[in-house]
């Protein structure tokens, strides 16, 4: 249990999805390889072959549940990688041949399917092409989740999460699909880690306006010793607590509550918006009264097995514009490589994919791919408001050619018969050349959507994804913070509008320096609303004091100095 | 029984989803089904066999099916490879 100077021990991580949670701890035990200690002697192969089955029928139920689930949530394509691990449970020359060993060879059902399990891994990577190189992954995914369910109810993994109660998930690791089949309204917070503010479980926890805190500095350790927890996805620490207090508390207001606040002067000049990524979020974009969708990431629809067709895309992309309504949804093109992949497009590895044939580039690389994408968002363009947004844009020739595959796509639907609407074509600014260039830029475009997330990992040079370096990602780095001024000034002389749609769109403290540059809409995770929302409201700028709190900021030498300056202007205000 | 000589000619190869449609059609028939190809010679309905044999496109196979439903699953299997040739997925 916990020794006296642990109750007083608090670790630091990092902020990544907003609230305090307190509550009981629930370890997501990451699976471990325990070593058989039964009798040899006492071998019994009917027994073994009973065990195999039982946990062949539980790993298959689970299967179905997650593939419905999954097909609810994300999509058919998501859905079908669990449809191909089902098949898997009834292979012959992966469940059979384990059966035929057990019987033969007399090993426990664990040795069996390991042994077989990784003869077929072995195979699978050395065919030389990538395809079947990565179905290893499946094998081995579903060789885990026999051999947790082979360990009985007392399994590990997210299938043990208890029956009742709410709790505190504490995990080393969090992967995205242990994240979708957490029951979401029983997990109080999260606390991780690894990972980080950009993370999927990041991302995922704000989805789900769950407090979360990840990059977590203790050992895995001494972290397990917790019984009771508190945390601040804010402040992005995490402490021991005493028994009994059960609960969590959003930093911002509830959506009800909060209506009284809607009129301030900053929030009537700008829009509030949601970033999604399927049509399953349109539903929080009406629970977190979000005001459109400045950010619709596509890429989701591309990660499955198969690329989804003109239809599949026409219809997903209909219906969160449809759930917009009367506001503007805008919906990014493909935005693939870097750190997500897409099994489907057999993309080569590269040296370094977040420079590499990424979103925009891949695009042009694979015309026709990109022109399905284009012709269905003009097709959906007729339900309701509607704008493009290009992303990953490096050279005005990128841009030019984007919006001629636009404009001949558009020349396509309208030859066929179909009826379209008004689309916005917008650049999406997070290469520091196009952010630098964006008084020539702007001439070509309705709008810029300022995506901070790379525009910080390109400029400080720091790989989002490398939690050692989560110090020195610093969005709110003055060079940061003066190239989103350049391009809001440029778009101000242009007569065209800006946003924010990285993460920093969710920023209560940077949120006063972006309402004080014009910027017209901040767009973040839907959870991420109501505290940005009544930040604003409270929110009142006396004359000049804009260009003030604009030049104070710009003229600060480090993020620290930059955060002292906007904590000072809103304790101010 | 039925020796038909086959080739891939879907641009990703028989690789994770064309297996399952093939998996899922082949366990319909009571047939004996299998693919031979160079050496090896695999159980037609199963996933990991098929995988094993690194079908990517251009690939020739065997294809032997034996059984009372042999006519059946052939004409079935030969008109699932065109289709996914037709709709290239």
């Amino acid at each position: 249990m916990c020794s006296e100077n642990m109750i007083e021990k608090t670790w630091q991580g990092i902020g990544a999805s907003s609230g305090r949670a307190v509550g009981k701890v629930w370890v997501l035990q990451a699976f471990k390889d325990e070593q058989d200690k039964r009798d040899p002697d006492a071998f019994d192969s009917a027994r073994e072959l009973e065990r195999l089955q039982k946990a062949i029928d539980l790993t298959n139920t689970n299967l179905s549940k997650l593939e419905q689930q999954v097909r609810n949530e994300q999509g058919e394509e998501f859905a079908q990688i669990f449809a191909a691990h089902k098949l898997l449970l009834t292979d012959p020359s992966f469940i059979g041949e384990a059966q035929n060993r057990i019987k033969s060879k007399n090993l426990p059902a664990e040795q069996a399917l390991k042994e077989v399990a990784e003869e077929a891994v072995k195979t699978l990577r050395n065919i030389p092409d990538r395809y079947f190189q990565e179905r290893a992954v499946d094998v081995q995914d579903v060789l885990q989740q026999l051999l947790q369910n082979l360990l009985g109810p007392r399994g590990t993994g997210v299938a043990a999460f208890p029956q009742e109660g709410n709790w505190i998930v504490l995990a080393d690791e969090l992967t995205p699909a242990q994240t979708i089949s957490l029951p979401k309204e029983r997990v109080l917070g999260f606390i991780v880690r690894k990972g980080g503010n950009t993370s999927h479980a990041a991302i995922l926890a704000r989805t789900y306006a769950i407090p979360a805190v990840l990059g977590v500095s203790g050992s895995w350790e001494e972290l397990t010793e917790l019984k009771w927890a508190e945390l601040d996805g804010d402040e992005g620490w995490v402490k021991p607590t005493g028994e009994g207090a059960v609960g969590t508390q959003p930093s911002g207001d509830s959506p009800e509550e909060e209506t009284e606040y809607l009129d301030g002067a900053v929030l009537q000049e700008m829009v509030l918006a949601a970033n999604v990524g399927n049509p399953a979020d349109a539903a929080l974009i009406q629970k977190f009264k979000a005001q459109g969708v400045g950010l619709y990431r596509t890429e989701f629809l591309f990660m499955g097995e198969a690329l989804p067709t003109e239809e599949a895309q026409l219809q997903a992309y209909s219906e969160v514009i449809k759930a917009c309504t009367p506001h503007l949804t805008v919906i990014r093109t493909l935005d693939i490589g870097g750190d997500k992949k897409a099994p489907a497009l057999e993309l080569p590895e590269e040296q370094n994919p977040f420079l590499g044939v990424r979103a925009l580039r891949l695009c042009l690389q694979k015309p026709e791919i990109f022109r399905r994408q284009l012709r269905a968002i003009w097709r959906a363009s007729a339900v309701g408001p509607t704008a493009v947004m290009f992303p990953m844009v490096a050279t005005l020739e990128e841009l030019r050619k984007a919006k001629e595959l636009l404009f001949s796509a558009r020349e396509e639907i309208v030859n066929e018969g179909y009826s379209i609407g008004e689309v916005q074509v917008g650049v999406m600014i997070e290469i520091p050349a196009a952010a630098w260039n964006a008084s020539k830029i702007s001439a070509e475009v309705d709008f810029f959507s300022i995506g901070t997330n790379d525009l910080t990992q390109y400029m400080l040079a720091v790989d989002r994804e490398n939690h050692q370096l989560a110090d020195l990602y610093q969005t709110d780095h003055p060079a940061v913070l003066g190239m989103i001024a350049r391009v809001s000034k440029a778009a101000e002389q242009a007569g065209i509008w800006v946003g924010i749609c990285g993460e920093a769109g969710g920023d209560v403290l940077l949120s006063p320096f972006f309402a004080a540059l014009g910027i017209r809409e901040l767009s973040m995770s839907p959870g991420q609303l109501p505290k940005v929302r009544r930040s604003l409201a409270k929110l009142t700028f006396k004359p000049e004091e804009k260009s003030k709190l604009v030049e104070a900021v710009l003229n600060c030498g480090t993020a620290a100095e930059v955060k002292e300056r906007l904590k000072d202007f809103l304790e101010g205000h | 029984m039925i020796t038909r000589e086959v080739t891939i000619k879907n641009s990703s190869g028989l690789h994770a989803r064309p297996a399952s449609l093939w998996v899922q059609a082949a366990s319909r028939f009571q047939s004996k089904i299998q693919i031979k190809k160079a050496d090896a010679e695999v159980d037609g309905k199963s996933i990991l066999g098929i995988l094993s044999l690194g079908l990517t496109a251009g690939s020739q196979f065997e294809l032997i099916v034996d059984g009372e439903d042999e006519q059946e699953a052939a004409k079935v299997l030969e008109e699932l490879l065109a289709s996914m040739e037709k709709q290239d997925v």
